[in-house]
Formats: structure tokens, C-alpha cells, sequence
């Protein structure tokens, strides 16, 4: 058989190390630190699209990292453009981060062989950092070309010679710009390497050169160096003692435990199948340590790894990702004791033949049932992996557990003029504010008011309808009770609200509807949904209020004072009305919790229900339209916990599936569109879904 | 002279054939038609459904791969049934050439007891087997459904690998060791390489102990659902209400794919491995 040429391996190699990134990148959840990161670079980008350059270098947020690597993914959000948000930016991060991960691991491949470079590429816990919008992709690369243009440069002090020990001080100052750890636990081998070559009269002039780049690579620096390095530096020692590294308590030997281990493996055993390379390559490094150290042209990979061992061994703080700093290294000396093993046991096997005389042979028809059984099941696994990593983006989960939620039960939604969001639950109503720099977590304010059922906003601030009656909230958060004195109700529950165009409030309550005119009077309605509770209001464009109780939609036309009632007779049964909403065209959509969703179109009642196909359950819980015109439906699962949510684009339902989706398949309660284009998904006990809309969702408006 | 046999009797010989083929087949048939069909059916009311796939989904293969821990299972088995072969094929045949070329105390003691161990059904040790297990804290692990296996394939593999042994002449390692090997050497570089088939014949026994076994995985390994091996984990997806027959056919469809690939590739050592074994003793 003819050898695979080194050119192949290479190629082979990058191409590999290139889809394992791009699949992790595609497929990983999103880390703890990539929000702040991404954060970071759409405030970069904003303040680079506006020109507003002293705000780059003076930008307050994650000053505790260089800035160098943060821009590049603001490089990315300035390549999306309008489409630039926390979601699309994040994958745009990745994408680039997973490009600077493969570039490590060519730059390995022509410096240190394919072999070093495959380990590179198979290394579990290098491809998840960086394959996630983490700062380790750039410096690791930079640490290679530091550490190999050092490795190159001779003795001699040929111009040629002096120009690798230059650039390699370049690369060391840029890595110290992206992250400043690559650079520091490669420092004891830079200058080992220095020494051991009789070169030791550069460092300082080499050391000028790379603090020199790491300054202009770092322009947060260009203002007040010093007294922001000292911040830094003050950061680090105050973050060591703080809460977050208190609370992971790790002991002082974690680096090697998650070197002797495959930890995101264990953390991913979606994206990464089967165990691990990544501990028998440590010990494979550990077992080359005394052969390296006796050959004169390794041993500074010795001092790289033991060194380096022992900075993140004394350092307070073990994140996993600091290991990263130490896996060049590492395949750098396992690379030749695989070599060296694979060596003797081919010179074994030739002399014996055993392999010859063993070897299995399976016939031609069990080696393509073996291809096919895995082919097949990798391509539906992918498949269906892909398809619910590209259907996540954009989709998050607020839990009453984990959020500022104070229950996982959203009863109703409104996005405020202010770009604030009210949600209504079993608790009052929590508006949630987000927050001024994308690092700082979202503000959330608590409003006492009882279980909610609805609210609404109008000029005088926010109506909320809950058992204890209606209140009205002012934009300073200071709520009073509105709750009108009806007659023939000896205690009002109010259990919905809206606000027509004309600045009337029109109420839903437990014995027919109400509405407040503008002069402050209010005037009970009683024949709103014919005397009963009325759960549901709509107000028509041409004037018309729609009223949706139980078993009964009511129309009523307040200029000529007339009612119209839609009953048993239409289709409504007993089942309640949970919403009802009057689209863009005229047509009057109600959701009834059990019996399908019925459309009028002016003339008769049209129904949507699981026997016409149209909707894979009959109780409809939330309707919202978009700005597109695309109706977007809440269903509840019969029997069971759980429910569906459905897109209609006026011609097909697109079912919003966990297979499909980031949906969890949560039983929608409320649905509500905020000025951000994030669809808001209030549920029964899961909290809040939200989902960024593309752009050109909410932008072009479907005629249907 | 062998005479040929009429028309009619050929024509009746086949038919006996082709309707024994289509019994034998038709139940593999009838799982993959309703691994393809939507809506967790086991049936369908098209009567040309019932024969030829009229409808097709891979949603139920999506489920087990993606949704239902199939591949979780599979790996199990995969571990579970390759170390009982490989463990099998270490113990059994160091044992059987043990048996085949040494004379020792007891020698011929312990092959009968091994034939009088076989004779005592594996159901019936069950419970014992569990409390050994229990004792040795190996109760739920992977490793002590591996001792369990290995156990009992031992009997029979022992004696169909020494029985393999004894037909191959003890010249051959004899000359070895006049070039210098020792016992060892000359059982792994002689003796092993010449006694292939009926290694092959103990790593399927192996193998198939290991994967296809309902009762001992699911006692000895009864939770939780990242443990259970394919058969178990299969029959875990019913319930008292459903059965998710598309699910169920998908996945009986798969598991039974590895075991054939590893057929596929012992196959043509299986024959002689198997009678030249079991005829001498």
C-alpha cells in the first residue's frame, strides 16, 4: 500500500480539526462566560459603528481581560450588521473562535508533524474552548507561533535568525493582548529557550518588544496604562478570594485533575461520543518528561509543562480552561512516544507475522453492514442533532429557580414603551429590564399584586388585572387600585383588562364586563359574554370590543350600542374563551380550551380543531399576531402536563417542537413580541421562554 | 447413482422451502414495516400496508437514536458483550490448553466437573449468582454481569477449545521449543494462531452471552436507565398504558444488526470450529 504523503496527514489533520470545532461550536450550550463575552463585542461594535473610538479604548466592561480578543468577535458583529444580537453574535464568535482553533492546530501540524497537531485536534477539552465564544483560541495559537519562532531561531546573529526571535515576541505580546495566561505559562520555556541558546542579552530588548505589542494590541491600555493594569491586577487578587471561586471550591490540585481526566466529555456527552483522549495524552507527556529533559532540543517543552503545572497549581483560580495553556506541550511530548510505540510494535509484528496469522478479515458483505449501521445512525444522530442545535439559536429559558422570576407561572405578558417587559404570575407582576452594559445581568422589579390574569399598557401607565382587583401602575413602579365599585357585583374579580385607541379601559370580570370612559365614569356592561365571566378582550380597529366568556363570544358596537352574542349554536359549547385577537386583515381569532381555535371572517365562524388536522390539540391557551402578520398560537397537551406552540404563516403551521427547536414543550400561557424582536413565552410552571425573531421575522407582512 | 427427483416432488420441496423462508423472515418483515409507519402502529388498516411499506418515516429510528438512550444501551452492550468475549477467550483457552497439554492432579476431576457444572440450568443460579454479586459489591455493575457471562460460557467453551487442541500436534510447539520458546510463547505464537476457529466459535459465545441475554441484565443490572443493556432497555420503553410499537420495532431492528455483523465475520471459521471441536474430546 503507498504511504499516505506527509502533505495528506496535514490536509487531514486541519480538515479534522476544523469539523470537530465547527460541530462542537454548532452544538455546545452556552457557557457561563460567553454572554459577558459576547456582551463585549456587540458594545465594542456598536461603539466602532458610531465612531465613537475613546469609547473603545475607555469601554468599562470585562476590563479584567485584554481587549485584543474581544474585538475580533466584534469584527463579527460588525459583519452582521442590523442582525447583530446576543444570539446571532454568539454563534458569529464561535464560528471565528473554531477557525482560530483550527489555525492552532495547523500552525502545529507544520511546526511539530501531524501527529502532535491530530492530538491537538482530538483534545476534548481544547476543542470546547475553542469552539465556544471563550478568549483561548487567538493566544493559543499565538503561544505555537511564539514558542515555534523561538524554537527556529538559531545561534547565530544573522539578520534572518534575529527577525524569528522578533517575530516571536510579537506573537508572545499579542497572546498576552488576547489572554494574558497563554503568555505567562509559556514565559519559563520562552526564556529557557533563550538561555539555553546563549541569547539571554535580547530579553530585555525582546521583552520591550512584546510589552510594546501588548499595548498596542490592547487599547483599553492606550489610556492610563498603568493605572488600569493595576486595576487588573487588583481585579485578579480581589476575584481569587471572591465568591464565584468560594464557591466551586476546587482544591489546589485541580489543574491536574482536569488534565487526567476528559471532563467535557462528561459535560457533553452529546457533542463528544465516547472517552476521551485527553488523559492518556497527559500521561503519555508524563511518561516522554525524563527522555525530553535528556534531549537538548526538547527540554524546554519539559520547563513549559512542569512549569506551567506549577503556575496553575499556585494560582487560587481553576477554571478548566486555564489547563489550555498546557496542551501544546502535553501532545508535544506524547506525540513521539505514540511514535515510538507504534514503532515496535510494527518491527514486533514484522518479525512474527502474528497481525497476518490473527487478523480477523471480516468478509466484504460485514465490512459495509458495519459502514452502513454506522453511517446510519451517525446521519440520523447528526441530523437530528443538527437540527435541534440550529433550531436552539436564539431560544433561552428564564426559571422562577434561576432568573428573577418569583414562580415558574406566567399567566400574561406585556412589553412596555420603555422597552421594559411586565409578566404577570401567581405573584404579582415582575418586570424585567435589561440591563445598560450586556455584561450586567437584567434588572427585575417585584409588584406584590396577587395572582395576575392580564395586563395591559396605556398612556397612564400599566393595567393589571389580578384577584385582588385592577391596578394601575406608573412608570416610577408605584401602583394604585383602580378596582371600580360595579353595581350587582358584590365583590368584583377582575379577571382581564385592555385599552381601546380612544384611552377607554374595558374589564373582564366574573359577572359581565365594564369600561372606564375617559371622564374617569365607569359603566358595567352585564350583557358581556351574556352575564358570565368574561376572560377574554379584543378591540376591533373599526370599534367593535369583543368579549370571550365561557361557552360565548360577545360582540358589542359601542357607537350604535348593540350586541351581538356567539354561542352554542357557532360552535363555542362550554369551553372557555382564553384569548381573542383581531388580526391585521379584520378576522377575529378566539382560543377555546377545548374545543379548537375558531376564526370569524365577518360573515360566520370558521373552526380549526385536531379532526380538520389543523392543530395537534384543541386547547388554545394564547394567540398573538406579529408585526408580519404571522399568527403565533399557545396550545395545551390533553391529559397531560406540557404543550405545543404554532407558528401559521397563513398557509402552513410550523410546530415548535424540542426536536425541532429550543421550545422545551411547556404548556404556553401568555405570548407577547417585545421592541427587540423577542418572542416572550409565558408558561403554566416553567417560567419564561424567550426567542430572538430574525430580522426579517416581524419585518415583512404576510398577506394571507 | 443418485436418482433426481420428479417435477412434482421438486415443485412441492420448494414450496415447503419458500413458505418456511417467507415464516422465517416475515416477523423481521413485519418489524420493519412498522418501524417505518407513523403514529406508534403496530398494524395498519391498508391491507397493502400489511406487506409493503405505503407509507415511511424514519421518526421512529430519530426517537431511539436521538431521543430514547438507544445509543447509551448499545454501548453497554457493546462493553458488556466485548469483554465477556475477550475475558472468555483468556480464561477458556488458557484453561483448555492447560487441559490438552499438561498432565495434573485432577485433571480429569475437574473436566467432569465442568460437564456436571453444564448440566445445571443458569436460570436456577440466578439468585445465587445476585447475592455473590451483592457480596462482592459487583450487584448493578457492568462488571459483574461480565463475571456472570464469562462464567457461563466457560463450560462449553473449555471443552470445544480443548477438544480444538487436541487436534493440532504437539510436534509443532515441541519444535518451537527447540528453537527456543517457552510455554507461553509457544501457546501464543503456535498454538493460538492454528487454533483460530475455535477461538472464533468462543468469542460468538462470548459475544452473544453478552448481548442478547434478558433475564441475568435485567436482574443483575436492574437501574438506572444509562446502565441497562439493549434488551432490557428495550423492553423498558412499555408501559402499562403504551407500548410504542414503532419505537420498539426500530430498535429491535438495530440491536440485531451488530450481532450479525459479528456473525458475518466469524463465519467462516464457525463450521469447523465448532465440529472438529465437538467431535473429539
Amino acid at each position: 500500500m503507498k504511504p499516505v504523503p506527509l502533505r495528506g496527514w496535514l490536509l487531514a489533520v486541519i480538515v479534522l480539526a476544523a469539523l470537530l470545532r465547527l460541530w462542537a461550536a454548532l452544538t455546545l450550550p452556552v457557557d457561563f462566560d460567553e454572554p459577558v463575552y459576547v456582551g463585549a463585542a456587540l458594545d465594542y461594535a456598536r461603539l466602532i459603528r458610531q465612531g465613537d473610538w475613546v469609547g473603545v479604548i475607555d469601554y468599562p466592561g470585562n476590563r479584567q481581560h485584554p481587549a485584543l480578543h474581544k474585538l475580533i468577535y466584534a469584527g463579527g458583529a460588525l459583519l452582521l450588521g442590523d442582525a447583530a444580537n446576543q444570539t446571532t453574535v454568539l454563534y458569529a464568535a464561535r464560528l471565528i473562535a473554531a477557525l482560530l482553533g483550527t489555525a492552532a492546530v495547523a500552525l502545529l501540524a507544520y511546526t511539530a508533524g501531524p501527529l502532535a497537531a491530530g492530538l491537538l485536534a482530538f483534545h476534548t477539552l481544547t476543542i470546547k474552548y475553542t469552539a465556544q465564544a471563550y478568549l483561548e483560541a487567538w493566544p493559543l495559537t499565538l503561544s505555537i507561533a511564539a514558542v515555534s519562532a523561538w524554537e527556529y531561531a538559531g545561534r547565530d546573529e544573522s539578520a534572518r535568525q534575529r527577525l524569528w526571535w522578533y517575530a516571536g515576541a510579537v506573537a508572545w505580546g499579542l497572546a498576552t493582548a488576547a489572554k494574558m495566561n497563554y503568555a505567562l505559562v509559556a514565559a519559563p520555556a520562552m526564556v529557557f529557550l533563550l538561555v539555553e541558546r546563549g541569547q539571554w542579552r535580547r530579553l530585555p530588548g525582546l521583552a520591550g518588544v512584546a510589552t510594546l505589542t501588548f499595548v498596542i494590541a490592547n487599547p483599553t491600555l492606550w489610556h492610563h496604562p498603568l493605572e488600569r493594569l493595576a486595576a487588573m491586577a487588583g481585579f485578579w487578587m480581589t476575584y481569587t478570594q471572591g465568591h464565584e471561586v468560594q464557591a466551586a471550591n476546587y482544591p489546589w490540585y485541580q489543574p491536574i485533575v482536569w488534565l487526567a481526566t476528559a471532563p467535557a466529555v462528561g459535560w457533553h456527552p452529546e457533542v463528544f461520543f465516547g472517552p476521551g483522549l485527553d488523559p492518556w495524552l497527559t500521561l503519555l507527556a508524563l511518561i516522554a518528561l525524563p527522555a525530553a529533559w535528556r534531549d537538548p532540543q526538547r527540554r524546554y517543552l519539559v520547563v513549559w509543562l512542569v512549569g506551567g503545572v506549577l503556575l496553575l497549581l499556585v494560582w487560587p483560580t481553576k477554571w478548566p480552561q486555564y489547563t489550555l495553556t498546557l496542551v501544546v506541550p502535553i501532545v508535544r511530548l506524547a506525540a513521539p512516544v505514540i511514535m515510538r510505540l507504534v514503532t515496535w510494535l510494527h518491527d514486533f509484528n514484522d518479525y512474527w507475522g502474528w497481525s497476518t496469522l490473527m487478523a480477523l478479515r471480516p468478509p466484504r458483505a460485514a465490512l459495509i453492514m458495519l459502514s452502513l449501521f454506522i453511517g446510519f445512525i451517525a446521519t440520523v444522530y447528526a441530523t437530528a442533532l443538527v437540527t435541534v442545535s440550529i433550531g436552539s439559536i436564539g431560544w433561552r429559558s428564564i426559571s422562577a429557580g434561576h432568573g428573577g422570576l418569583p414562580s415558574g407561572a406566567i399567566y400574561a405578558i406585556q412589553p412596555l414603551r420603555d422597552g421594559r417587559v411586565a409578566l404577570g404570575g401567581e405573584a404579582g407582576v415582575t418586570i424585567w429590564q435589561a440591563p445598560v452594559v450586556s455584561e450586567d445581568p437584567p434588572r427585575w422589579y417585584h409588584l406584590p399584586l396577587g395572582h395576575v390574569y392580564a395586563l395591559t399598557e396605556t398612556s397612564a401607565g400599566l393595567w393589571v388585572a389580578s384577584d385582588r382587583g385592577l391596578a394601575l401602575v406608573r412608570e416610577n413602579n408605584n401602583w394604585e387600585w383602580q378596582t371600580p365599585p360595579l353595581p350587582l357585583h358584590a365583590e368584583v374579580l377582575v379577571r382581564t383588562v385592555a385599552g381601546g385607541p380612544d384611552g377607554t379601559i374595558w374589564i373582564g370580570t366574573n359577572a359581565g364586563g365594564a369600561v372606564r370612559r375617559n371622564d374617569g365614569q365607569w359603566q358595567p356592561l352585564p350583557q358581556a359574554a351574556q352575564g358570565g365571566m368574561v376572560i377574554a378582550i379584543a378591540i376591533d380597529p373599526k370599534g367593535a370590543v369583543w368579549f370571550g366568556g365561557i361557552g360565548v363570544v360577545s360582540r358589542y358596537i359601542p357607537a350604535s350600542d348593540t350586541w351581538q352574542h356567539f354561542a352554542r349554536d357557532d360552535g363555542f359549547a362550554s369551553a372557555g374563551v382564553a384569548a381573542i385577537l383581531v388580526d391585521q386583515r379584520g378576522n377575529v381569532w378566539a382560543a377555546t380550551l377545548g374545543n379548537g381555535l375558531a376564526r370569524w371572517n365577518g360573515v360566520h365562524w370558521e373552526w380549526l380543531t385536531t379532526a380538520n388536522r389543523q392543530l395537534p390539540a384543541q386547547t388554545i391557551t394564547t394567540l398573538l399576531e406579529a408585526a408580519s402578520g404571522e399568527l403565533w398560537v399557545g396550545a395545551a397537551r390533553p391529559l397531560t402536563t406540557g404543550g405545543f406552540l404554532l407558528r401559521y404563516d397563513g398557509q402552513t403551521w410550523h410546530h415548535y417542537l424540542p426536536r425541532n427547536s429550543g421550545f422545551t414543550g411547556a404548556e404556553p400561557l401568555a405570548l407577547a413580541i417585545d421592541q427587540s424582536n423577542v418572542l416572550w413565552i409565558g408558561t403554566r410552571a416553567d417560567g419564561v421562554l424567550t426567542y430572538q425573531l430574525t430580522p426579517w421575522q416581524g419585518k415583512t407582512f404576510l398577506f394571507w | 447413482m443418485i436418482r433426481k427427483p420428479s417435477r412434482s416432488v421438486q415443485i412441492l420441496q420448494y414450496t415447503i422451502l419458500i413458505l418456511g423462508v417467507l415464516f422465517a423472515i416475515y416477523p423481521l418483515w413485519f418489524a420493519f414495516l412498522a418501524s417505518g409507519r407513523t403514529g406508534d402502529r403496530l398494524y395498519t388498516l391498508n391491507l397493502l400496508g400489511m406487506f409493503i411499506p405505503t407509507e415511511w418515516t424514519f421518526e421512529n429510528y430519530r426517537a431511539m437514536i436521538f431521543d430514547r438512550p438507544l445509543l447509551t444501551w448499545l454501548r453497554n452492550s457493546i462493553y458488556v458483550a466485548g469483554v465477556t468475549t475477550v475475558a472468555s477467550l483468556v480464561i477458556t483457552t488458557s484453561a483448555a490448553f492447560a487441559f490438552s497439554r499438561f498432565k495434573f492432579y485432577g485433571r480429569e476431576f475437574a473436566l467432569i466437573l465442568l460437564l456436571a457444572i453444564q448440566t445445571f440450568p443458569g436460570v436456577l443460579s440466578l439468585v445465587a449468582v445476585a447475592q455473590l454479586l451483592t457480596a462482592l459489591g459487583l450487584y448493578g455493575k457492568h462488571e459483574g454481569l461480565i463475571l456472570a457471562y464469562t462464567t457461563g460460557t466457560l463450560v462449553f467453551s473449555t471443552w470445544n477449545m480443548k477438544g480444538y487442541f487436541d487436534t493440532i500436534p504437539i510436534e509443532l510447539e515441541e519444535a518451537a521449543m527447540i528453537d527456543g520458546c517457552g510455554p507461553i510463547q509457544s501457546f501464543i505464537l503456535i498454538a493460538l494462531p492454528l487454533a483460530r476457529p475455535a477461538l472464533a466459535v468462543t468469542a460468538l459465545l462470548g459475544f452473544l452471552a453478552g448481548w442478547g441475554d434478558f433475564i441475568f441484565a435485567s436482574v443483575l443490572v436492574p437501574a438506572p436507565d444509562s446502565m441497562k443493556l439493549v434488551v432490557p432497555g428495550l423492553f423498558s420503553l412499555a408501559n402499562s398504558q403504551s407500548v410504542p410499537w414503532g419505537n420498539f420495532a426500530a430498535g429491535g431492528l438495530l440491536i440485531i444488526l451488530p450481532t450479525i455483523i459479528v456473525f458475518l465475520s466469524l463465519q467462516r471459521f464457525l463450521v469447523s470450529g465448532l465440529t472438529v471441536g465437538g467431535v473429539k474430546g
